[in-house]
């Protein structure tokens, strides 16, 4: 099994804040699964409107954070290449339970299809016991474009 | 048509209605997976793996690549079969 450190994501992915959200990569298996955490903090800027006195992390920020972790789990079977985008495909998501600030969420990737264009892939994230999202969705990845670079 | 190959377009049928999420007026030995059945390339990766799972199969990426219509997939899925029986 190939461990990679919190230190290697930023090295692996193009994201960052406020639209990185993976905090440390537990283990990953070239080719096959990763393990990855993260805790949102009270202050992340989207608290304030999801939902004003009432913070709970969106489904769609669950959902990118799992996208990010298919990413690395790219990167690190067909190694890093700075002139890479990753674009989603189908999401076939389940939310089954919320995730309040300062929990930590831990995401579970299994790839069922890997290839050096893309991926399809099972996701689960879960918060201690609880079962948070579950599901299916497929990713491309694409050379950077002059006309992306320059927006 | 054969019993075999009519049970083969019935199964990629089902397949393929289940990824595009709505149903398919028809599947033909000819028909083109991007031109005709609206297959993508990311279609494409979700088709190979209800084919693997349907068939015990494993797909490579270059025989992925080699894909263009429903006929060329069946004799992918009878040319594994056959390597299978021969191991």
């Amino acid at each position: 099994m190939l461990i990679v450190s919190e230190l290697n994501i930023r090295e692996l992915l193009p994201h960052r804040e406020p639209f990185l959200f993976l905090d440390k990569i537990i283990s990953c298996v070239s080719g096959e699964s990763i393990s990855v955490s993260k805790q949102f903090d009270k202050d992340e800027y989207f608290f304030s409107g999801h939902f004003p006195g009432y913070p709970i992390v969106p489904g769609a920020i669950i959902s990118e954070a799992i996208a990010q972790a298919c990413c690395v789990l790219f990167c690190v079977t067909y190694g890093y290449d700075e002139e890479r985008l990753y674009a989603l495909g189908k999401l076939r998501m389940n939310f089954l339970n919320s995730l309040y600030p300062q929990q930590n969420m831990i995401i579970n990737i299994n790839a069922i299809k890997l290839i050096s264009s893309g991926g399809f892939f099972k996701a689960v994230a879960t918060h201690g016991n609880i079962k948070l999202a579950e599901g299916q969705f497929s990713m491309s990845v694409k050379k950077v474009l002059n006309e992306s670079k320059k927006s | 048509m054969s019993k075999l190959l009519n049970g083969y377009l019935g199964e990629i049928k089902a397949i393929v209605n289940d990824i595009r999420e709505e149903p398919l007026e028809s599947l033909q030995l000819k028909s083109n997976l991007r031109d005709d059945l609206g297959i993508d390339s990311m279609m494409a990766l979700e088709l190979m793996a209800d084919i693997e799972k349907a068939y015990s199969m494993h797909i490579t990426e270059s025989e992925l690549k080699s894909l263009s219509d429903v006929e060329s997939l069946i004799e992918l899925i009878e040319r594994h079969k056959v390597k299978k029986n021969n191991a």
